[in-house]
């Protein structure tokens, strides 16, 4: 009994030794299987994507820095063309200004102005595009007049050649035609563009602007060709102050008394005050 | 003639079982080089890619720091950049009504009237008033329908796409026919007007 399980054992031990190399070769090929191919299998396409994601980062940086070498050399150049657009797109709300703007523009149209309120509103909020949110804020202007169709039509005509930018969201007129110059009481909801600016830079988003651009360039042209209406606020309150009471303070009010007329200058500044604030219907 | 083996069994054992074990062995090796090769291969990819990651993260620094020193004209050329396409939106999107009440009193004959006229929803313009009979409402209809109407500003012919005349009234004590009809309007044709 003792002798066969001897001849067993060395039978075994014979087979393994007979079979060491392909064993070897076989743990070998396991241990390379499982340490190396295995985790470079998953591995080695999150690396083509690292790599494609820098290669893309690389050139785009590449680009905005060639962008920003032409650009730095027409440093001038560029915060002259700024200022051109910030003339049709305001930095700040400046709601007095744009409000006498309009105003100015009714009464050169030969309109009269019957009522005059507006309100701010994020067009991040009310974009359809989620993903893609407007990046500017605008201001809603409610504006009644009296006038003629002709007036009414050039006052349309003046408000699309202003240089600080007003659109007409919607209108609507309505008089008694029988007259031979019929007058007419007009509604526009007016909407006024402003966009804050950016103070940061931001390093790896690019820029794409090209002010040599035909586009560019066409749009540059366009608000240039706009009539600006140099209006500051002094000025503005000086005009306004009567009339001020009349198309701000009550606007569909027009018994307009003699005691609001006399603004003291304390009054003016806590209405200038009021007016740049936002969310505010006067 | 028949076969004659005359090698002893055991003998033949022998041989089977050492070509049994020199084949096994060279499969392994073989598996064994194969497997090799392809862990190689695939760890020299590996390398080869993180160093060339590597390589791509120093040059983006490098660009990186030379945008930084350029970081105000980067504001401004951002702002700049903002304010354009802002703009460019705007301008491209603007309706232009001047040009719409122009036309339509291009097309209102004498003997029309028009009461009210408002901007209406899908670019729909809402329009009513007086005519002094029912046949100075239809030319003011079919004014408006014209597409090759000659006093028509260029490029305008065929701003008003379609004209629905809604009701039609006539006042007794006026003898005048009221009228109310819905103008649908191209805003193309306003958008492009913009662009001249």
């Amino acid at each position: 009994m003792n002798i066969e399980t001897n001849l067993d054992s060395q039978k075994i031990k014979d087979t393994l030794l007979n079979f060491i190399v392909p064993i070897i070769s076989l743990i070998a090929s396991f241990l390379l299987a499982f340490l190396i191919i295995t985790p470079y299998v998953s591995k080695l396409p999150d690396l083509r994507e690292q790599l494609t994601e820098k290669q893309k980062l690389r050139a785009q940086l590449q680009t905005k820095l060639g962008i920003l070498d032409k650009l730095f050399d027409f440093e001038s150049v560029v915060v002259e063309h700024g200022k051109v657009f910030s003339t049709a797109l305001a930095e700040e709300p400046e709601v007095p200004v744009l409000l006498t703007q309009i105003d100015v523009i009714a009464r050169e149209s030969g309109l009269a102005v019957t009522k005059l309120s507006y309100s701010i509103t994020d067009m991040a909020t009310k974009t359809a595009d989620v993903r893609d949110p407007l990046p500017y804020k605008a201001i809603v202007i409610n504006l009644g007049v009296l006038g003629g169709y002709d007036q009414i039509a050039t006052f349309l005509s003046n408000m699309e050649t202003a240089a600080r930018l007003v659109d007409v969201t919607t209108y609507r007129m309505s008089g008694d035609n029988n007259d031979d110059t019929p007058d007419y009481s007009a509604t526009f909801i007016l909407r006024s563009p402003y966009l804050v600016p950016s103070g940061t830079a931001e390093t790896d988003s690019p820029i794409t602007v090209d002010i040599s651009d035909a586009v560019f360039l066409a749009v540059l042209e366009k608000v240039k060709g706009l009539k600006y209406y140099d209006i500051s606020i002094d000025s503005q309150f000086l005009d306004v102050e009567e009339d001020e009471l009349e198309d701000v303070e009550t606007l569909e009010d027009d018994d307009t008394d003699a005691e609001e007329d006399s603004l003291t200058k304390a009054e003016i500044e806590a209405l200038v005050e009021s007016a740049v604030g936002e969310d505010v219907t006067q | 003639m028949a076969d004659i083996n005359l090698v002893p069994q055991q003998i033949k054992q022998e041989q089977k079982k050492a070509s049994v074990v020199r084949s096994t062995t060279v499969i392994s090796i073989v598996l064994l080089l194969i497997i090799a090769g392809v862990a190689g291969f695939m760890f020299y990819r590996g390398y080869k890619l993180e160093s060339e990651i590597s390589m791509e993260q120093a040059e983006i620094e490098a660009l990186r720091g030379k945008i930084n020193k350029l970081s105000k004209i980067e504001v401004v050329a951002r702002n700049l950049d903002m304010k354009y396409k802002t703009l460019q939106d705007i301008l491209g999107d603007r309706l232009y009504y001047s040009v719409l009440m122009q036309e339509v009193d291009k097309r209102l004959p004498r003997s029309v009237g028009i009461d009210t006229l408002g901007v209406g929803k899908e670019s729909t313009i809402n329009v009513s008033g007086t005519g002094t009979d029912y046949l100075s409402i239809s030319e003011f209809v079919n004014n408006l329908a014209d597409k090759e109407f000659t006093d028509a500003s260029a490029g305008l012919e065929g701003l008003f796409t379609d004209v629905s005349l809604k009701s039609v009234n006539l006042d007794s004590q006026t003898s005048e026919a009221r009228f109310f009809i819905v103008i649908t309007v191209d805003p193309n044709v306003l958008m492009l007007r913009t662009m001249q």
